[in-house]
Order: C-alpha cells, then sequence, then structure tokens
C-alpha cells in the first residue's frame, strides 16, 4: 500500500461516550470481521476486566480496508485505554497516529478526559476530527455541545460530526473525513529503521509481541534490531499487522503499523516509548517522548493464608510479564507476615491487578491502603524515598518532606462551584484556574497532593456533585510537605501494616477515625484491648474494646444439635479470616479501615 | 435392652411468643385430633418391647393445649408399646395460661411426675414485652395448684436481659418463685433469634436490648441467690436442687440415645442422628398413608459423635471425662485438641482434674468459645 492511502488514527473520549461501539461500526463498515462477532458488542476490548468495567487498559490495534471513491485505503485504527493511570500509554499510542476522532456525549457535552485527551493530542500534533455522538437519544443537546466545542476547543462549527454510532448515523461520513481530513503518514522506507513501541504483550509461546508505529525504514524477519534505550539487540522473527489475531507478512514499512515478534523473553525489555532501530545502521537520536514508567501508588499485598506465599510470588512474576508498570519488592510485615510492596501507576492499575491475581491466580489477599512515594530529606544530609509509610524515619532526622502533586481538572455543572471549591480546599488544594465551558458548566484547575486524590477524592466528588462531575489529572512533581507518620497501636503494640502518612494538621481528625472504625471492626476478645494512634511518639486519639464477657447458646436440648454445629462451624470459618496481631484477633477488613474517611 | 429417653413433640401453642423460633402452630381443632392420630401411628411404627424406657418428655409448643382424651390416648400408647424403667421420670411441660386443677389431677393419674412451668417472668410489663398469653398471677396459680395437685418434682422456667428488666424486677420474680416449692429451674438469657417477632423490633430499633453489664449483674446476682435456696447449677442454663436434675435432659447433654416422635422430633441412636418433617400437614398425611415421618438422618463418624460428646458435655458442670470418650468413640480428643485445651485452660475458660475436662464459671458465659476449640 503507497503511503497516500495509510491512515493511522486513535479514537479519544470521556469514559462512556461511544468510543469502542464507534470502533465496533467502523469494523462492520470495513467488513473487517464477521457480523455476529460485533453483535457481542465492543469486540476491542478483550479482558473479561475491561468488558466488566467498561474500560480499555491495553491497546487493540486493528486494520482495515476501506474503499472510497473507487481507491482503497488502510486505516490503522489504535483503540487507547481509557483512564487516568494509563496517561502515559495514550500519550504514546497518540504518537503513533496522524489523527484522532475526539468523541463527545451529546447528552453530556465536555468533561474531564475529553479535555485531558484534547491536550495529549494536541501534543502530539495531531489532526482532529471533532464528533458528537449519540444524537438519537432524547437528552441530546447538540447545538449546546456545539458550542462547548467551538468556544472551549476552538473547534470550527462546520468541522463537527454528527453521529450516532449506535444507530449507525454518520458513520460513512465520519469515515471519509478520516480519509480527507486526517494527513496520510510521511516517511521513508530507503531510511535506517525507526519505530515507535507503543504497547506490548507477552505470549508463552513466542515471547513479547511488540505493538509498534514505523516511522522510517523496514522492518523484516532475520534482520536485528536494537533497542534504543537499554541497547539489547534481538533478531526479528515475525513481523505483521493486526486484525482480530497477529497476520505475518514480508515486511513492515513506514508508516505503517504493526507487530514484531523478536524472542523477547520479558515485556519489560519492549518498554513503551523506547524506540527499535536497526542493530546494524542504528539512527541517532531516538524518537521524543521516551520515559521509564514509575509506580506512582504502591500498597503492601499478602497472602491471607501464609502458604500462599510462594503462589503469590509466582503470580506476580507472570503479571509482570505481560505489565512492566508492576513492580513488587518482598515485604515482611509484623503484623501480616512475608508478603510483597507492589508499586502501581494508579488505584485503578491496583485494584486491577488485585483483581486478577484473586480472580484469575486464585490467591486471596490482604491489601493495605495505597499511598504514594514521599521524598524525605534527612537531617544528615540524605534524601529518601519513602515507598511505605512504616520505613518513614523518626520525626528527630527529617529535616523536611516532600509528596508529590498533580494538577487536577475537574468539570461540573456550574450549581456545584461550592461544593467543589470547599471539597478541593478540604484535601489541600489550590485553586489555578476556573472557566466556564458554557454558561452551565465549569472548569476547574486545581493543585492538589497526589495521596489526597487516591484516598477518597473521587467517591466525595461524585457525591458533593451527584455525580455530574469528571476529573482527570496529571502529575507535576513533588512539593514540600508538613507531613507526619500516624501510627495505630492495637493492644500497646504499634501495627505497621496500619501506618498512614497524613499532613500535620489531619493527623487528629484521621487517628480519631480510624481507632473509632476499628473499635467496630476488631471483635471482642477475652481482654480489654486499646486502640491507639500515635504521631511522634504522642497519643493522639483512643478508644477501648471492652472484653468479651459473655457469648454462649443458651438452649441445647435434643433438636437443636445440629444446628448448633453448623454454628460452631460457621464461627470456626469466621475466625480464619483473622490476622493474629500479637494476642489480639483483627479480621482483615481492619487493613483497609484506614481507606476511607467519614 | 436399650436404655431410652423419648420425647413426644407437641407443636401447638394458642400464640406464638415473639422470642420463640421453634416448631409450633397455633391450635385447631380438627388437626389436633389428627395430629394425635399420627402420633399414635407412628409410636406403633416405631417403638417396641425391646427400649426399656426411663424418661418420656412431652415438650413443645405447649403440651398442656392438648385436650385430656388426647393426652390419655398417647400415653396409653406409651405405655402399651413399650417396657418402662422403674424409676421412670415423666415430664409435662406447661403454660400456666392452659393448666387447671383437672388437668393436673390427670396428669397426676396418667402416672406423670414432673411438671415443668413455662413462667418466663413475673413482672406483667415484661411478660407481654415476651409476647406471653398468660399474667404473673396466673403464673403463680399455676405454680400453686401443681404443688396442691402433688407433684414433687416441679420445674420454672425463666427468662432474663428482657429489655428494661431491671436487677430488682429480676429479684422479685427470682424470690417470689424460690420462696414456693420448686425443685428445678432453667433461667435462660433472653436471645434474639433471625426470624423471630422480637428480633425484627430489635432490628428495627423499636427495643433496646439489655445492656451487657446489667446482664452480667443478673447472671452474678443469680447465682448468689440460688446458693441461698439451695439450688445449683449442673449445665450452663439448668439449676437442681440435689437429686432433682433433669434426667430426661441430661440423656442429651451426655450423648446417650433417645427416640422422639411427633413434627420435627429429633432422634439419636447409636451413631445415627434423624429427624421428622417439622411440617405438620406433611407428618400427618406420611402417617395416613403408613410411610416414616423421617426426613433426614446423619450417620456420625467417630471423631464426629467425639466432637459432639465433648460439646454437649461440656455444657455441665461435671464436664467431660476425656477416658469415657475414648471408650465410647475411640478418638483420643487429647491427641487432636491438646493444643487447644492448654489454650483454653491458660485462658481460664476450662480448668482440668486428671483426666476431666470442665468450664470455669467465666467459661460457662463463653461455651462458644471453648466449644468452638473443638471444631
Amino acid at each position: 500500500m503507497k503511503l497516500l492511502n495509510i491512515r493511522n488514527f486513535s479514537i479519544i473520549a470521556h469514559i462512556d461516550h461511544g468510543k469502542s461501539t464507534l470502533a465496533d461500526r467502523f469494523l462492520e463498515k470495513t467488513n473487517s470481521m464477521p457480523k455476529k462477532k460485533i453483535a457481542e458488542e465492543q469486540v476491542l476490548d478483550q479482558m473479561d476486566l475491561e468488558r466488566e468495567r467498561g474500560i480499555t487498559i491495553k491497546s487493540h490495534p486493528v486494520r482495515m480496508y476501506y474503499v472510497l471513491d473507487d481507491e482503497e485505503y488502510e486505516l490503522h485504527l489504535i483503540d487507547t485505554p481509557g483512564h487516568v493511570d494509563f496517561s502515559y500509554e495514550v500519550s504514546r499510542s497518540l504518537a503513533a497516529c496522524e489523527g484522532a476522532i475526539l468523541v463527545v456525549d451529546a447528552t453530556q457535552g465536555i468533561e474531564a478526559q475529553t479535555l485531558a485527551n484534547y491536550n495529549l493530542a494536541l501534543e502530539n500534533g495531531l489532526t482532529l476530527i471533532p464528533v458528537i455522538n449519540k444524537i438519537d437519544l432524547p437528552g441530546a443537546e447538540v447545538e449546546r455541545v456545539k458550542k462547548q466545542l467551538v468556544d472551549s476547543l476552538g473547534f470550527l462549527e462546520e468541522e463537527i460530526l454528527l453521529v450516532s454510532a449506535k444507530e449507525g448515523i454518520g458513520v460513512d461520513e465520519l469515515l471519509r473525513a478520516i480519509i480527507e481530513r486526517i494527513p496520510p503518514p510521511n516517511g521513508d522506507i530507503n531510511k535506517s529503521l525507526e519505530a515507535l513501541i507503543f504497547d506490548a504483550y507477552f505470549d508463552p509461546y513466542r515471547g513479547v509481541v511488540v505493538y509498534t508505529r514505523i516511522f522510517n525504514g523496514t522492518v523484516k524477519r532475520g534482520m536485528n534490531i536494537k533497542m534504543m534505550s537499554t541497547g539489547a539487540v534481538y533478531e526479528v522473527d515475525e513481523v505483521g499487522y493486526f486484525s482480530f489475531g497477529l497476520h505475518p507478512t514480508e515486511f513492515l514499512v513506514a508508516g505503517e503499523v504493526g507487530y514484531i515478534i523478536a524472542n523477547i523473553k520479558n515485556v519489560k525489555d519492549a518498554q513503551v516509548g523506547d524506540t527499535i532501530t536497526d542493530a546494524n545502521s542504528p539512527i541517532e537520536k531516538p524518537l521524543p517522548g521516551f520515559k521509564r514508567i514509575k509506580p506512582m501508588v504502591y500498597c503492601g499485598l499478602f497472602p491471607q493464608e501464609s502458604n500462599q506465599y510462594e503462589d503469590l510470588r509466582e503470580s506476580l512474576e507472570k503479571l509482570q510479564l505481560n505489565d512492566p508498570a508492576l513492580v513488587f519488592e518482598p515485604e515482611n510485615s509484623e503484623a501480616l507476615g512475608p508478603g510483597f510492596r507492589c508499586g502501581f501507576l494508579g488505584t485503578l492499575h491496583m485494584e486491577i491487578v488485585e483483581e486478577r491475581l484473586e480472580r484469575e491466580y486464585g490467591v486471596k489477599l490482604v491489601a493495605t491502603a495505597p499511598n504514594v512515594v514521599y521524598r524525605v530529606y534527612t537531617k544528615d544530609g540524605s534524601i529518601l524515598e519513602i515507598n511505605n509509610p512504616s520505613q518513614f524515619p523518626n520525626y528527630g532526622l527529617v529535616e523536611k518532606v516532600e509528596e508529590p502533586y498533580v494538577k487536577v481538572s475537574i468539570i461540573s455543572p456550574s450549581e456545584f462551584i461550592g461544593p467543589i471549591m470547599e471539597l478541593c480546599l478540604g484535601k489541600r488544594g489550590t485553586l489555578i484556574e476556573m472557566n466556564y465551558i458554557d454558561p452551565m458548566k465549569v472548569v476547574f484547575i486545581y493543585e492538589l497532593p497526589l495521596s489526597e486524590v487516591i484516598f477518597d477524592f473521587f467517591d466525595k466528588l461524585k457525591s458533593v456533585t451527584r455525580g455530574y462531575a469528571s476529573l482527570d489529572y496529571e502529575p507535576i512533581g513533588f512539593k514540600e510537605s508538613d507531613l507526619v507518620r500516624l501510627e495505630i497501636l492495637v493492644k500497646g503494640e504499634t501495627v505497621d501494616a496500619l501506618s498512614i502518612i497524613v499532613h500535620r494538621d489531619e493527623a487528629e481528625r484521621r487517628g480519631r477515625e480510624i481507632v473509632k472504625k476499628l473499635r467496630t471492626l476488631i471483635p471482642r476478645q477475652l481482654f480489654e484491648i486499646p486502640l491507639q494512634a500515635s504521631v511522634n511518639g504522642k497519643i493522639i486519639a483512643r478508644e477501648n474494646i471492652p472484653p468479651l464477657k459473655k457469648n454462649v447458646l443458651q438452649k441445647c436440648y435434643g433438636g437443636d444439635v445440629t444446628r448448633k454445629k453448623k454454628l460452631l462451624e460457621k464461627q470456626k470459618e469466621g475466625k480464619k479470616r483473622l490476622k493474629q496481631i500479637g494476642q489480639v484477633e483483627v479480621p482483615q477488613e481492619a487493613f483497609l479501615a484506614i481507606l476511607k474517611s467519614e | 435392652m436399650n436404655k431410652i429417653a423419648l420425647y413426644i413433640h407437641i407443636p401447638f401453642c394458642i400464640k406464638k411468643c415473639l422470642y420463640c423460633d421453634f416448631h409450633s402452630f397455633r391450635f385447631d381443632v380438627s388437626l389436633f385430633h389428627q395430629y394425635t392420630l399420627a402420633l399414635i401411628k407412628e409410636l406403633e411404627l416405631r417403638l417396641n418391647r425391646d427400649y426399656s424406657v426411663k424418661s418420656i418428655y412431652l415438650g413443645g409448643g405447649t403440651p398442656s393445649i392438648l385436650p385430656l382424651e388426647n393426652l390419655e390416648r398417647i400415653v396409653n400408647t406409651i405405655y402399651r408399646l413399650t417396657k418402662l424403667e422403674e424409676n421412670l421420670e415423666f415430664t409435662i411441660e406447661v403454660n400456666p395460661g392452659t393448666i387447671n386443677e383437672e388437668k393436673l389431677m390427670v396428669y397426676k393419674n396418667l402416672g406423670i411426675n414432673r411438671i415443668s412451668i413455662g413462667i418466663q417472668s413475673l413482672i406483667d410489663k415484661e411478660l407481654k414485652l415476651l409476647g406471653r398469653i398468660h399474667s404473673s398471677s396466673e403464673a403463680l396459680t399455676a405454680l400453686d395448684i401443681s404443688v396442691k395437685a402433688g407433684f414433687s418434682n416441679i420445674n420454672v422456667d425463666l427468662i432474663y436481659g428482657i429489655p428494661n428488666q431491671t436487677l430488682e424486677s429480676w429479684k422479685d420474680t427470682l424470690e417470689k418463685i424460690l420462696k414456693r416449692y420448686i425443685t428445678h429451674l432453667s433461667i435462660y438469657g433472653l436471645m434474639y433469634e433471625p426470624g423471630t417477632l422480637l428480633y425484627k423490633s430489635f432490628i428495627r430499633g423499636k427495643i433496646t436490648p439489655m445492656p451487657e453489664d446489667l446482664e452480667l449483674e443478673i447472671f452474678n446476682t443469680t447465682q448468689e441467690i440460688l446458693d441461698k435456696y439451695g439450688f445449683s447449677w449442673y449445665e450452663i442454663s439448668n439449676y437442681a436442687k440435689d437429686g432433682y436434675e433433669c434426667r430426661h435432659n441430661l440423656t442429651y447433654w451426655k450423648g446417650e440415645e433417645y427416640l422422639g416422635f411427633g413434627s420435627s422430633a429429633h432422634s439419636l441412636m447409636g451413631n445415627v442422628r434423624y429427624s421428622n418433617t417439622p411440617n405438620i400437614k406433611a407428618y400427618i398425611e406420611l402417617l395416613n398413608r403408613g410411610k416414616s415421618p423421617k426426613i433426614w438422618s446423619e450417620k456420625l463418624s467417630p471423631f464426629e459423635r467425639a466432637k459432639e460428646l465433648v460439646i454437649l458435655g461440656l455444657r455441665l458442670r461435671d464436664g467431660i471425662s476425656l477416658s469415657d470418650i475414648y471408650m465410647k468413640t475411640g478418638i483420643d480428643i487429647e491427641e487432636i485438641f491438646g493444643r487447644n485445651i492448654e489454650k483454653l485452660i491458660s485462658q481460664e475458660l476450662i480448668y482440668r482434674r486428671g483426666d476431666k475436662i470442665a468450664l470455669t464459671d467465666k467459661g460457662r458465659l463463653l461455651g462458644n468459645l471453648v466449644f468452638g476449640e473443638f471444631f
């Protein structure tokens, strides 16, 4: 296919604005797959979890052929992840394209991820096609959304396409626009190989399958390629393109999107954003934008039963083959025994990993509350990166502490301005900007500590705006904060897995909340259990769990024996889920008590 | 010769008490006669002269609802079919609202020698809260006429932990009872069983359970008062004057054999435990067709059996003998649960004398923690 007839594009949208349905329609219109598969809906979201949560985690590129005005075109659709945790992956997928369709729901208008994706696309220099989707719905406000796109994002009214992906309305016009408006890739097949890795997955039989966009040169079987970030060299085994599975071809050339298999054993060796070149005549400078992925959020994962420790390690290793963003190292908790300290891109990524470990690998987990990475400057001049509250140095040794901040954008109906400002203030936010998208809708830009955002910010935001606000954020580096370690003592013993890092002003309130919550979660035992919260050795909150004095089945006669045995069986099952901390038996829910505040 | 205990279930009540989760049904005359006939058929089907009966217990429900002619037929059927031990203990449960002197005289003449009266409280407000059908004065009358009828073995059921009950109101109830002639007391802390009306009121916040500290105070005061009157506890919820322990109920706690007749009645024979259908209509229907009303049974492994002997036997003040259990089942409890026993001793929930293990005073209130160690 000549370059002129190739189009590489992506669909970007806020969650639930109809991205996947639109992709299904493209597949249908271009006859790229059998009809009955389309009926299953959203065929590009393959993982069970993706389907259940209605989000895309991995990229799913697909090649389609489409004839317009007697000319055949090769369209590469790169479906991108749809969550803030994966914004780096999104930006690399976008870097593989020349254009993007920006989909906005006619009933919702511009939302936070519309804005975030729009900005990412602009940074990558893409041509954007604005689309208003779901125009068939009774609540559609096409004129209002059009005005938002014109006033806030600077589109021209005549550029905007009206579509109902569900009903197939406007899809042909959109395919025409893709071909007419998005520029064909440029590149030179005679130059040295210059290819971008925008995703990869591990296949147990074939090794890593690298998703790539070729910018210059050609790649084919037998050729030696080099990963520019590591210098590692591999011999290419197979190249090809995607169309519901892998389709081998002779070669991939400049302008094309496809895959490379080269006997790579670990996804870590094919990092997203890295550049692949010809090992025999390497280019000098890699493509811009490569970043080593750094975990933003950490938590401890422990097996519920200590004999599952090895299973957990193996499962994490297997997951990591496919998920280089997941990092882990052994952690030995006094309270929870041996386990792993794990790092994630964000809380969604964390939840996905936890769920997959339990669901796909059958490991029952106790997860501690997530935390961010803190930078601690000690008085002796060293700088520590702390990803575990229990490693936070003692007060006397700390010179200053920095924590990661994020730039948060919130889009909401204007009636909720007050509650949102109040919420952000309570979360230590600084208002940077507030603009009206239209008289009814407002966008806020705040700077907030990441720790506050991952804690329960989104839940609170949803509740104060009755679910109408949307949220997106991006990291903006570390800032100094007055942070302390809040410790929880159960019957006089500090429980490492219950420590958290909090702002000094918040310590007392959080301490009180946590011990109060623990009081309801820890069952009464034969002795009194004092629960204390302490900062720098000073007790700031205290509750007591009184001793259990009475627990006996009063009546047990001839007909009660069976029932009574069932009761005792149930009691035994409940006991299995308790972790022994010193003398005290603590249920697993207790370790999550510190997650949510009231 | 198999010495057994015999239980007859009369599943009818004038009105279900609010705390009750037992199988009992509103009283209905036609159902009543059919049930008596079915019961007689079941007795004929299962009872024979290979057994020697050491105790009979008419429980409910409310057996005292039963018209005397029905009761006579049932009792005479038992006498006709099987042999009786010489010192037979024969109990009937009565509700103060359904008893009179005539009935008691007939009971006496039928050979019934133990009366168990469900009094629960002598405070009318408390009786109302429990949904009892009788007043406190009716309760005392029931007690008085039982003595007058010549019964020398009398049990009274009482409940503590009733919402709004006070230490004083409890002491008042207890002392009034103890000043009369009784030989046995069953004292239960009120339980909120799921499925009962009381539980619903509790869940809806309409009633507040008694604070635990008061419940414990009542429990301890009860011990002191009963001591003074010569009663001692022999099972978690049961007290008796010396020699008046309920032999029928001891059968259950010692894991000995019993046969239960009537809807939902349970039996234990050898290592098999089984029960009848709880549905009265189905019970009658099955027996009309000459079929067994048994709907469930389980065969206990020696290990299951040993565990049952532990959790039932530990309810008794005398506790269990490890060698006795070993002889009965071949299971060495100490070998399997040695560490659990050590733990319970260190928690002061049980104590050990030679090969015997029993609950401490503390353990008596925390029985579930003790029993749970053997599961």
